[in-house]
Parts: C-alpha cells; sequence; structure tokens
C-alpha cells in the first residue's frame, strides 16, 4: 500500500517539478492545428535568459512538420539546416524526402525588456495522430541558454518546449 | 569444612540464579541518530532519536541554539534502545547543538553531542562539557581504596572462617574494611559526579547523587556497604556473618560494569560472581598470611596449611571465569583487540602470569619447608607473598582501568553498524530510450555522493550534454531540489549533497540526450 503510494507521488514528481518561478513560457500563438493542414507557427519569446538579451533562436522540426519555410526577420540572420526525413510527405503531388529540420536566427539582440515573435510555415503530414506537438526550442544569450525542450506535456513543467494541439481534419481531405 | 564449603556453594548458586535472572545488556554504544549527524533540515523536527545497542536513561540533555542559550531537555528524554527527546516548537532557523549523557546498565555514563541545521548551517558550534578528568582521578582513587578494603579487608574476615588470624594482622585488616566501607559511599557519589560530567565539587549537590544511585553502581554500592559491613562485624563477633558477605560482595560486582552487563548475562554474572568469590579467598589470605610468617606458632601454621589447602579451590573458579570472561568480551579476533580496553587485559594476563608463578613456588617449593620450620623458607613465603600483595594491587588497578575503556565486542559491534551503514544504496531508472544506474555512497542518511551512469536500452554508454538530479521525499514533507550533476570518468556525479533524513527518497534525472532532447526518468531508493 505504501509502495502503491510511494509510486503514485513519484510519478507525480515525475510529471510536475516545480522549480524557480517562471514568468512565461516561449509557446506558439495559435493552440491548435489540423492534421494534414498547413501551419504558421508564431513563436513568442517574451523574455531573454534570466535579465540576459537573447541573440540566438533555434527551433527543432521535428518529423511530420515538412515543406517548412521560415520568416526572415530584420536585424537577424537566418540559417537552415535541412537533412533527410524518415518518411516521404506529398507536396502538393511533389515527393518530399528531406527538408528543413533545424531553423536559427542568430545575430539578433533581443533584450529581456522587449518581446519578438520568430515566424515560420509548413504543413502537418496527414498521418500524425491528434494530440500535442512539440516544437522544442531553445534561446541562446551571451552567458547561457533557455532549453525549452520539455515534451513530457505536464501542466507544471519547468520548461516545457512549445506545443500545438493537433485536432483532426473536420471535412476530409484539409486542403 | 567440607559442610562449611557444600553451604557456600548453595548460596553461591542461588545467588548465580537470581542475577541470571536479570535482562541482557551490554556497554553502550551509539549506533545512530536521526536525524543524522550535522544534517540540514528544511524544517524544525518535533524530536531527536539516539539509537544505542541497547538500553540507556538519560542522565542529562542539553539543547544549544545558535544563540548559544542551552535548554535542559532531560525531563524531555524518554529513555529505552531508541532514545527520543521531545523538542520545543519554534525552534530558530541555524545550527543546533544536543548535548547529552545517558548511561546503560552497566552504570557506565556515555555522552555525545548531535549537530543538526535548521534552514542553513549558521551559528558557531558551542562547547559542550566534557567529563571533569578530576572526577574520573578521584572515583579511580576511591574505587582502589575500595577494592583494597573489600579484598584484604572482607577477604581477611572470609579467610579467618578456615584459619585464625593474627593479633595485629586482626586491626590491619578491620581498618582496611573499615576504610572501604567509607570508600564505597564517597565512590557513589563520585560515580554520580562523573556522570553527569561535573566537578568533584558535585558531589555536594543532591542531585549528583541520586544521578549516582538511580545507575545500576547505585544498588553495587549498597550492597557492596553491606558486605563490608557485615566483615567488620564478623571480625569482632559472629564470624559466620563473613559468609553472607562473601557471596554478597561478589554479586554487588556482578550487577554493574561490563562484565556482567555482557551476553548471555546468566554465563558472565555466574562467572563475575566466581571470578571475584575466589579472588576475595586468595587476596584475602595474604595480609593474614604476611603477619603469620612473621614469627613461628601454631595458629600460624595451622593458617598456612589451611591456605594451602584450599587456596586451589579459589585457583580453578578464577582461572575458568576469568577464561569465561575474556572470550565473551573480547569477542572473535578482530582490530577491536587492539584498544585500550585489549592492551589492559594483555597487561592484567602479564601480571598473572608472574603471580600464578609465585603461587606455584609459594605452594611446591615453600610452603612444605616453612611448615617444617626452616627459617630461610618461611623468609622467603613472606617476601613472596609481599610480592603478591603488590601485584594483585597492580592487577587492581588495571581492571579499575576498565571502567574507562569499551570492551572489544561494544566496538566491534559500534564498528559493524558504521560498516553496515557505509554500504552504497542502488537504484535503476529508464524509459524508453535511456536507462541510468545511480549509485548513493554511502546508502545512509547524511553527506553522499551519487555516481550515475547513463546508458542507452542496449546498455551502450551514453554521452549526454547535461546530467540534473532532483531529490524529493514526499513522505518525510521535504520539497524536490534539483542538483547538476558533473562529468566524472564516463559517469556523472553530484558531490557535496547531504540527504538529510533516512526514508523513502525519489530520484528524478533530467537527461539532456542532445540540443533538443530532454529524456527524464526517475527512481526510488529506500535510504535507512
Amino acid at each position: 500500500m505504501i509502495r502503491m503510494f510511494a509510486r503514485a507521488a513519484l510519478a507525480a514528481t515525475l510529471l510536475a517539478i516545480p522549480a524557480a518561478p517562471v514568468f512565461a513560457h516561449v509557446t506558439l500563438e495559435a493552440p491548435e492545428a489540423v492534421i494534414g493542414a498547413g501551419y504558421k507557427a508564431v513563436l513568442r519569446v517574451p523574455h531573454g535568459c534570466g535579465t540576459q538579451a537573447t541573440n540566438l533562436v533555434r527551433v527543432q522540426i521535428p518529423e511530420g512538420f515538412f515543406a517548412v519555410k521560415p520568416m526572415p526577420k530584420p536585424g537577424w540572420d537566418l540559417e537552415i539546416v535541412s537533412g533527410p526525413y524518415e518518411n516521404a510527405y506529398d507536396n502538393h503531388g511533389t515527393t518530399l524526402t528531406e527538408g528543413v529540420k533545424e531553423i536559427v536566427w542568430s545575430g539578433g539582440n533581443l533584450l529581456n525588456e522587449h518581446y519578438d515573435e520568430f515566424v515560420f510555415r509548413g504543413t502537418f503530414a496527414a498521418a500524425l495522430e491528434p494530440g500535442k506537438f512539440f516544437f522544442p526550442a531553445i534561446q541562446e544569450c551571451a552567458g547561457g541558454e533557455e532549453a525549452w525542450i520539455d515534451t513530457s506535456g505536464a501542466a507544471e513543467a519547468d520548461m516545457p518546449a512549445p506545443s500545438v494541439t493537433l485536432v483532426p481534419a473536420s471535412g476530409g481531405h484539409g486542403h | 569444612m567440607l559442610h562449611r564449603l557444600a553451604r557456600q556453594c548453595v548460596l553461591l548458586l542461588a545467588f548465580m540464579a537470581l542475577a541470571a535472572g536479570q535482562p541482557a545488556f551490554a556497554h553502550a554504544q551509539l549506533l545512530s541518530t536521526q536525524p543524522v549527524a550535522n544534517a540540514v533540515l528544511a524544517q524544525a523536527p518535533n524530536e531527536l532519536a539516539l539509537l544505542f545497542n541497547e538500553p540507556v536513561s538519560p542522565l542529562s540533555l542539553a539543547l544549544v541554539a545558535p544563540d548559544g542559550t542551552a535548554t535542559d531537555l532531560t525531563a524531555e528524554a524518554i529513555g529505552g534502545e531508541n532514545l527520543r527527546v521531545s523538542l520545543p516548537p519554534d525552534l530558530g532557523q541555524g545550527t543546533h547543538v544536543l548535548s547529552w549523557r545517558v548511561v546503560s546498565v552497566d552504570a557506565h555514563p556515555v555522552a555525545g553531542a548531535l549537530v543538526f541545521s535548521i534552514g542553513a548551517a549558521i551559528g558557531a558550534l558551542p562547547e559542550i562539557a566534557i567529563a571533569s578528568p578530576a572526577t574520573a582521578l578521584l572515583l579511580w582513587a576511591a574505587k582502589a581504596v575500595l577494592f583494597a578494603g573489600l579484598f584484604f579487608g572482607l577477604g581477611g574476615a572470609i579467610f579467618a572462617l578456615v584459619a585464625p588470624l593474627p593479633a595485629r594482622g586482626g586491626g590491619v585488616i578491620a581498618g582496611l574494611a573499615g576504610l572501604g566501607l567509607l570508600a564505597a559511599p564517597l565512590s557513589l557519589g563520585l560515580h554520580g559526579a562523573d556522570a553527569l560530567g561535573r566537578d568533584p565539587g558535585g558531589i555536594f549537590a543532591a542531585s549528583t547523587w541520586s544521578a549516582g544511585y538511580s545507575t545500576s553502581y547505585g544498588l553495587t554500592t549498597l550492597l557492596l556497604a553491606a558486605a563490608l559491613a557485615l566483615g567488620l562485624v564478623s571480625l569482632v563477633r559472629f564470624r559466620l556473618l563473613a559468609l553472607l558477605a562473601w557471596p554478597l560482595a561478589a554479586l554487588a560486582l556482578a550487577i554493574s560494569g561490563h562484565a556482567g552487563a555482557a551476553e548471555p548475562q546468566w554465563l558472565t554474572r555466574s562467572a563475575v560472581i566466581l571470578h571475584i568469590g575466589g579472588i576475595l579467598f586468595w587476596a584475602g589470605a595474604l595480609l593474614p598470611l604476611l603477619f603469620w610468617l612473621k614469627s613461628r606458632s601454631d595458629d600460624a601454621d595451622r593458617a598456612l596449611a589451611q591456605f594451602s589447602r584450599l587456596v586451589p579451590l579459589a585457583i580453578a573458579p578464577i582461572l575458568v571465569s576469568g577464561l569465561v570472561l575474556g572470550v565473551v568480551q573480547l569477542g572473535p579476533p578482530g582490530p577491536a583487540w587492539l584498544t585500550p580496553y585489549g592492551y589492559i587485559l594483555a597487561a592484567k594476563l602479564a601480571l598473572l602470569v608472574l603471580l600464578f608463578g609465585l603461587a606455584l613456588w609459594n605452594r611446591f617449593r615453600l610452603t612444605r619447608p616453612a611448615l617444617g620450620g626452616e627459617a630461610k623458607a618461611r623468609l622467603l613465603l613472606r617476601r613472596s607473598i609481599l610480592a603478591e600483595i603488590g601485584l594483585v594491587l597492580v592487577i587492581f588497578g588495571l581492571a579499575a582501568g576498565w571502567r574507562f575503556t569499551p570492551p572489544p565486542r561494544a566496538i566491534a559491534l559500534a564498528q559493524a553498524a558504521e560498516a553496515a551503514l557505509a554500504v552504497p544504496a542502488y537504484a535503476h531508472a529508464m524509459d524508453d530510450r535511456v536507462m541510468a544506474d545511480i549509485v548513493v555512497t554511502p546508502g545512509r542518511a547524511g553527506p553522499v555522493a551519487i555516481d550515475i551512469a547513463v546508458v542507452d536500452l542496449a546498455g551502450a554508454p551514453l554521452v549526454p550534454l547535461s546530467v540534473d538530479l532532483t531529490l524529493a521525499a514526499p513522505a518525510l514533507n521535504i520539497e524536490p531540489f534539483k542538483v547538476p550533476a558533473i562529468p566524472a570518468g564516463g559517469l556523472w556525479r553530484v558531490e557535496g549533497q547531504s540527504i538529510p533524513l533516512p526514508g523513502l527518497w525519489e530520484l528524478v534525472l533530467d537527461i539532456r540526450l542532445d540540443r533538443f532532447t530532454l529524456a527524464r526518468i526517475g527512481a526510488e531508493i529506500q535510504i535507512p
């Protein structure tokens, strides 16, 4: 009995490790997206690393989000890391087997006191399951980083990865 | 004569049976504490606990706050194997010290201090009162006088049961018994002062006496005083009273002290009674013989002949019981033998060999010619007996030194408890990508080092970017706290961390497998 409680408590701790107060998370503006449809991701960066200014923003593009194009940003250098996909995706009749795996905005200076957004778009594969889809993101500053890569989905997660909730297309093929 | 011996045997057996009925105890050694020493606690505990290898009674306990003020907690302590002390509410932040002094059934006080901190380790460590060396020295001296009175005074009275006493020697023997009778209560007061860690002047306080009397040495002193008084009376009238005093004195020394406290108690207490009973006869005969041998008379010859005839009956129980006690007290061979207790025993054994050498020489080479009237033999015998008295006194002094040394069996027990706690504790955590083996060394509450080996599911080592460890104990009301691990020789290590309390702990690892991938795995670990 005690052991069972202990297990339950451990599970609860695994899901919810409280930590240093978090003022705001890096999040995506549109909380929902349709499976098999295009999505404009607006990554909102509300603060720096502690009090330090953000110089670089890095977003991982996980498998299942293809045909990705980032929006260039004045004052920031844009870099794309491409690679092969695990699966092939149909993009309006063209089969895609490789594409963007990571987007890097660098050389900027986003003060802790300021707010900014980083934009990219792409398409969610039709084969994805409904539920949360995570875009792990990292802010890099002069003296450290803020890694928003916790994909556990826990409500009390310390530094959750930005996510969007995927819902099934209502009217058949979602174009 | 034989009738008398038979009666003595019956009496001895009766007392042995009485003594064997007592519960079994051994010299007290502190095994563990709760919280562990130097723990830093998030919240003030309600009580502290000290675990000993045998039941103890509190003598004095005080809690010293970070600002140096001391609170007497003696009334808040509950004795037993696990001594528990209720703490006052609203203990301030910082470092507190519980200064404790307890007594076990062998009547020997044990003292120490438990340091713990609330919130953070703040505040200078206060001075802890330690035992007064002057008190210990006086106690040793009082006991030496008491023992001299007992073995030469009462012992002389016991020898008078089987042989006439010399006229002048009788006065010396009575004087020694009287000195012992005075030293007995004095030693009790000094024992109380020693138990409480007070100066010799402490014997003027009533609390010192009640503390001394509350230990098992209290009853020992009462019985010894009674035995000495009986012996003193028997020297004047009612000679047979010495027959009652004899087992009484032996029993008195069996109910306190390490030897009578060791397991199995029916054996050790019986052995102590036989040991003391035999020594009382042997040592008690030395002074009368010394006086008798000054001049030749029928009475002197009768005393020497009686001694020569009966002393094997005393030596045999001394040897057998001494062997039994030595085996029990030393425990199995090991480093615990090389302690002051072992050194004292070695010295005592060496002197005993000398003493027995003299005794054998007396009995087989000197006694017959001395009884035959050879003046040279009588002179040698006198000198030899004088030397025996000297040796016996030194041996008593050594035996009294055991008062200050725990026997090897108790030391070995404490070391074994320490070693058992030093064994690492293990935990294994995994998910569908990564596994970790977590080793907490030592596997107990207190300062620990935690080593973490991170591998993939096939067991191949992984090279994560970072590993963070979160410790929590919800059952103990300890909130999670996160500490980074540092790479160390293929492992990840957390050093300088303290697991403040024993209990069930939850370990959660945040493993940064690569830039974007965080694995979080957890395990429980039981910290004893």
